[in-house]
């Protein structure tokens, strides 16, 4: 009997004092979440938020989808839940500013610049970032505006950063093709060098004399079969020179334009592409 | 025990390099169960196995090993067909030169595409003449071999990428890589 009542006892208490925890109740979904969205899981993350939002309503979770849509490379699904966010929500004009950057990313200069107009145009708290934002990507266009102009809602140490980049974009040190072209013709591989080509223009040098040397030789002493094989080597490098140190001026500039567009990228990435920092994982 | 072991081994084998080996009751040996050079064999085997010991960083993931010895005259896609009056000239000349040398010599050529695929690409791309052109530079490039790692980025371990896109002379075919970066296609 006593046995029996102990274990009745046992059992009873365990029952009772077990750990019953509701793991699917909203705020275990949202800690659940947010553990993921910390940990950069932003794929488990949405699916759980997701989960939470056919609950609650919270704008604070659907600002938290759309930033990991942004943080997942997903610009199209990112844009649609930024916008999804109404007015007269706390993150509404965070969502414009992230909207902007999903822009950027996605390489949509057009629908950047028309965006950020009209954001401009609006009571947004973050308007200052807005058109540092935007005078930063104008750097990417054709259309500069006066340098004063674009500086001007930037602070002294960015000023220093942008004015350079202006001026860059303004006379960029290019090698022109032509002069590269007409160097070659005069002394073969010279265009090269001129497009800082050193290696290759000294190759051209000495090929294009060491065939012509040959042919001349060859011609010299009456070997006329290998005297125009030589030469028609000759003229091949020679030819191939001067395309050459035309091609090698614009692979030049290909090079000055990728490490503007990458130096300007970086600027944005250091200063968070101007969006507002979050402690969503404090 | 050992003396034991020493008279069986001699007893069995009879041999001088099994009582060498089991120099263990020598008093001068300082290590009795190796000799220097068996120390030094060890010695290097352990070397060896440290050195070249999977490291705990690399990840263990599923390889897909192949164990077909590489033919590179597979990689040589020989190609009769005539589509333009270049080809009349070209395809046969590259042909002789992919069965005759290329095949022969192996693939020697430091760049992906090789200078031949280069040239009937370039004349493919372009034009007869344009080809022509390339390839006379592409040559020429070929020759360099200085500090090629500064001007070009890598293909795989043993070659350098440099298409045909970046020498057409029309700037908005070329796609700048930075260099030290690897391309696989």
């Amino acid at each position: 009997m006593i046995k029996k009542i102990t274990l009745f006892i046992f059992l009873f208490t365990s029952l009772i004092l077990s750990q019953q925890i509701d793991f699917n109740s909203p705020q275990n979904i949202k800690l659940f979440a947010d553990f993921l969205f910390c940990n950069k899981d932003y794929l488990r993350a949405i699916d759980e938020y997701e989960r939470y939002l056919k609950m609650c309503e919270d704008d604070s979770i659907q600002f938290k989808i759309a930033y990991g849509f942004l943080q997942m490379g997903n610009y199209q699904n990112a844009i649609e839940k930024f916008s999804a966010i109404k007015s007269n929500s706390n993150f509404y004009d965070a969502a414009g500013i992230e909207k902007l950057k999903v822009f950027f990313l996605a390489n949509d200069t057009s629908s950047f610049i028309s965006e950020a107009d009209l954001l401009l145009q609006s009571n947004n708290p973050y308007n200052n970032n807005v058109l540092r934002f935007k005078n930063s990507v104008i750097l990417f266009t054709k259309n500069l505006p006066a340098k004063d102009i674009l500086l001007s809602p930037f602070t002294f140490e960015e000023k220093s950063i942008i004015s350079d980049f202006y001026d860059w974009k303004k006379n960029p040190p290019y090698k022109s093709e032509q002069i590269a072209g007409i160097l070659s013709t005069i002394i073969p591989g010279s265009g090269k060098i001129y497009t800082k080509n050193y290696s290759d223009g000294i190759t051209a040098f000495i090929l294009t004399g060491l065939f012509g040397y040959l042919a001349y030789s060859n011609f010299e002493h009456k070997h006329s079969f290998r005297a125009w094989v030589f030469t028609g080597l000759a003229a091949g490098f020679y030819a191939g020179n001067i395309y050459g140190s035309i091609a090698s001026a614009q692979i030049f500039n290909a090079r000055l334009n990728f490490e503007f567009d990458e130096g300007v990228k970086l600027f944005l990435e250091n200063n968070n592409y101007f969006t507002p920092v979050y402690d969503f994982c404090k | 025990m050992f003396d034991s072991a020493k008279l069986l081994f001699r007893d069995k084998f009879a041999g001088r390099e099994v009582l060498n080996f089991l120099k263990i009751s020598h008093p001068s040996n300082k290590c009795p169960f190796l000799t220097k050079h068996q120390m030094f064999l060890l010695f290097f085997f352990l070397l060896n196995s440290t050195i070249y010991t999977q490291s705990d960083w690399v990840r263990w993931e599923k390889s897909d090993p192949t164990y077909q010895i590489k033919n590179s005259s597979l990689d040589n896609e020989f190609d009769f067909k005539i589509d333009s009056p270049s080809d009349i000239i070209i395809k046969p000349v590259i042909n002789a030169y992919w069965f005759f040398v290329s095949d022969v010599d192996g693939a020697n050529c430091p760049f992906h595409p090789s200078c031949s695929r280069f040239f009937l690409q370039s004349v493919n791309h372009t034009n007869f003449a344009q080809g022509i052109l390339m390839f006379f530079d592409r040559f020429t490039r070929d020759t360099n071999f200085i500090n090629r790692q500064q001007h070009y980025p890598y293909y795989d371990a043993s070659h350098f990428y440099d298409p045909i896109t970046s020498y057409t002379l029309n700037s908005s075919e070329i796609k700048y890589i930075p260099l030290k970066t690897s391309i696989k296609e």
